[in-house]
């Protein structure tokens, strides 16, 4: 392998873009690091047992907080994935449209079948907003005998 | 310097991936395979790709995100229930090809061929943004928008997944 | 070898600009918050009975932070429970490397970009870090094996995927416009007229995309009204509840970090990063001779009045203490005084003659000058926010996000292409 310089090369631009990259994130790495270091050696360390409890604002912790959490969380980072790799795709289109629209012929298909990309997704989103799922606090349907006990559930089920 | 950042990356990548399945808690798992992905970026700016280095690191990071959600709440605890059986099973392969892949690297770059072999440097625009829309919008054009269908059938099964909720006490 | 003497300058000015930016804003954060809430603010620190106007508060806090014991859980995870400060801080400090800071200058024949890494991608490379920036966060929470923490880590999870998904929507516009994913080539473009007087500045041509942009970078940075993953009345401290001594100080530099990355991006993507309104690069060098001196004499007139004003509350207040505190406001005159003599001073050098060489370092500098002016405004931006509004509910946030923010983006984006394809 011949010599290859080092960062931000004529040779190969972008890699040295990517090494200077890697080098600006060791530095902060190592600067982080080292501030970690220096205040393990100096700071005093003298645990107990009381300062090693878990806090619960002065309450002795019950059980693990390894706990199971509203299932609503999964199906907001489920949409999320969905919606994310749709905008991945289109960021190619939004960089080559103004190139490519003007051509003759081609500039309408461009621009329709990215109509037709998003009018998909977006498809998806209505069925997703119909059902309800983007509704954080339910609406409480079925039990509408009591008006208290739904307002203190709703109350419940906005606290996540 | 390309290469010493290819053994570089590479190595890490290797790693993560052996970190990833030798661990026996899966949320430190999971954040080795973040680890790993974030090599596997490095490799792909070594590459050229630009614009799949940096989805790499966007889609996967998100994507993870995901899977550590899902692995905080189905598994409670920062253990695995039975993992030393979980263990046995999947370790050798886990134990032989990294090497392997190693051995067939070091034989290839020796002879600097094949696998480690540095073609003709790619213009800048390889790999970019514009030359992936050029093949999108081209080329690939009925597999892009077949793939705005498939992302469709993904969140109407992911809606399906989460119906249980409809089930809960006050609905 | 000169490239990587000229990487490794940018790199160090990079982390200076940091390290100096991050004690001012904690700094111009308490102040700010006390101007807002109409009382005086930090001003009991002091070295040699000198206040400094609660400038020494932030050396005090981080010499504090060092010397502290650091209180541990014993149920936490250990490894991440090291690691999460660590990752944030240089998480967040990572976003700096493709922030141009100005346009070029040239050294010996060479010209010098002024950003430390030109990527190809520089805006999904932004996008990307700040999406790892929760991962410190999660793992914060869920190391801590604490509930509030633990809430705090999933809150933050939910908050950054539900204002990722409109944040790229938003700069996305700005792609179309400007051709681009380089954050130097979409700063160039905003350096053109629109109708031969408007600035093609981002806020411009995409106003509703700025307004998403802005949300979303608020959200991400996990500050009010978006702080909900640190929740004080619902959740204690949220996810660094847990933390002390160094590692807490980890978390609130990086949390000061993030805005600064924010109110750069801000400035870079919206409002023309280092461009000067109406006066282009060519202009200024141009000018430079006059611009330089008009400069100099601004700030000598600037330093002089201010002086004068402190000299006339040393006056007013010469025994109001009774100890050092009544020798501050000369020793601010006399630093004013100097700032005036030096400005003054330069003008014997004939700041009106200057070179062309010359006249590139003075377009240079009246760039970066722009630059961090702006910097410094959305940085303010931020601490104005936080201390004016309150903090949104959490079912706020959830509606916010998918359902304003998402189709407002995607609309954004269809008008964008409409104008753009049939204007």
């Amino acid at each position: 392998m011949t010599a290859m310089p080092f960062l931000g090369t004529a040779t190969s631009a972008l890699t040295g873009h990517y090494a200077t990259v890697l080098i600006f994130v060791l530095v902060g790495f190592v600067f982080a690091g080292l501030a970690l270091g220096v205040a393990k050696l100096i700071r005093p360390s003298n645990p107990s047992p009381a300062k090693m409890t878990t806090y619960e604002c002065g309450e002795l912790p019950i059980g693990s907080s390894w706990i199971r959490f509203n299932v609503r969380f999964y199906l907001i980072a489920l949409f999320f994935i969905v919606f994310d790799v749709e905008v991945i795709f289109l960021y190619p289109w939004a960089v080559m449209f103004r190139t490519l629209y003007p051509i003759a012929g081609l500039g309408a298909i461009v621009f329709w079948e990215m109509i037709i990309f998003l009018g998909i997704l977006t498809l998806g989103l209505a069925y997703v907003w119909a059902k309800g799922d983007l509704d954080w606090v339910k609406k409480l349907t079925e039990r509408p005998e009591n008006g208290a006990a739904t307002a203190a559930l709703e109350e419940e089920a906005s606290a996540p | 310097m390309e290469g010493f950042l290819f053994w570089f990356c590479g190595s890490l990548m290797l790693l993560g991936s052996l970190m990833t399945v030798t661990q026996r808690s899966a949320v430190v798992s999971a954040v080795w395979l973040i680890f790993a992905f974030i090599c596997a970026a490095g490799i792909f700016a070594l590459l050229n790709a630009s614009f799949l280095a940096v989805m790499q690191v966007l889609v996967y990071a998100g994507a993870i995100m995901v899977l550590f959600l899902f692995v905080i709440m189905m598994l409670q605890g920062p253990e695995l229930e039975g993992e030393r059986k979980l263990l046995k099973l999947p370790m050798w392969p886990a134990v032989a090809v990294p090497p392997m892949a190693i051995a067939v690297m070091i034989v290839g770059y020796l002879q600097n061929k094949g696998l480690t072999q540095w073609g003709p440097d790619a213009p800048e625009s390889f790999g970019g943004p514009n030359h992936v829309a050029e093949l999108l919008l081209g080329k690939y054009l009925l597999a892009f928008e077949l793939i705005s269908i498939v992302l469709l059938v993904a969140l109407i099964g992911a809606l399906a997944i989460g119906k249980d909720e409809r089930k809960l006490p006050w609905k | 070898m000169p490239i990587v003497l000229e990487s490794l300058a940018k790199i160090v000015f990079m982390f200076l600009l940091i390290m100096g930016m991050v004690p001012a804003l904690i700094w111009a954060e308490r102040k700010g918050a006390a101007f807002i809430q109409d009382r005086t603010g930090p001003n009991r620190a002091a070295i040699g009975g000198v206040r400094l106007a609660g400038l020494v508060h932030p050396i005090a806090d981080v010499l504090k932070l060092v010397f502290k014991e650091d209180v541990q859980p014993e149920a936490r995870h250990k490894a991440f429970y090291n690691l999460a400060p660590w990752l944030a801080m240089t998480i967040a400090v990572s976003s700096y490397a493709v922030i141009p800071f100005g346009d070029f200058i040239t050294i010996a024949g060479r010209k010098i970009p002024l950003v430390v890494a030109d990527l190809q991608v520089g805006a999904l490379y932004v996008l990307a870090v700040a999406s790892l920036g929760t991962y410190a966060v999660v793992m914060a929470g869920w190391a801590s094996n604490n509930k509030f923490t633990f809430l705090g880590g999933i809150r933050a999870t939910a908050q950054m995927i539900s204002y990722e998904i409109s944040m790229g929507l938003a700069l996305m516009g700005l792609m179309m416009i400007f051709s681009s994913l380089r954050i130097t080539d979409i700063v160039a473009g905003q350096g053109d007229m629109i109708f031969g007087f408007l600035p093609k500045w981002g806020v411009v041509v995409q106003p509703l995309g700025f307004i998403l942009f802005i949300t979303a970078v608020f959200a991400e940075t996990n500050r009010n009204p978006f702080d909900l993953p640190e929740g004080e009345s619902e959740i204690v401290a949220g996810f660094h509840l847990e933390y002390s001594s160094l590692k807490f100080a980890l978390f609130f530099m990086a949390e000061y970090c993030h805005m600064v990355v924010g109110a750069a991006l801000i400035a870079s993507f919206y409002f023309g990063g280092y461009q000067i309104p109406w006066a282009p690069r060519a202009v200024l060098e141009a000018n430079a001779g006059g611009l330089l001196t008009a400069k100099l004499i601004g700030v000598a007139v600037a330093a002089s009045v201010f002086a004068l004003l402190f000299l006339r509350r040393a006056q007013k207040e010469k025994n109001k203490f009774n100890d050092n505190r009544d020798r501050e406001p000369v020793l601010g005159a006399g630093l004013w005084i100097l700032v005036a003599i030096g400005a003054a001073g330069a003008l014997l050098l004939k700041p009106w003659t200057v070179g062309p060489q010359g006249a590139e370092m003075v377009a240079t500098v009246f760039q970066i000058s722009a630059f961090v002016a702006k910097v410094v405004f959305f940085a303010w931006l931020f601490i104005w926010v936080r201390w004016t509004l309150p903090r949104f509910r959490y079912d706020q946030l959830m509606h916010l996000g998918w359902k304003v923010m998402l189709p407002l983006g995607v609309a954004n984006l269809v008008v964008t292409a409409l104008v753009m394809a049939f204007v």
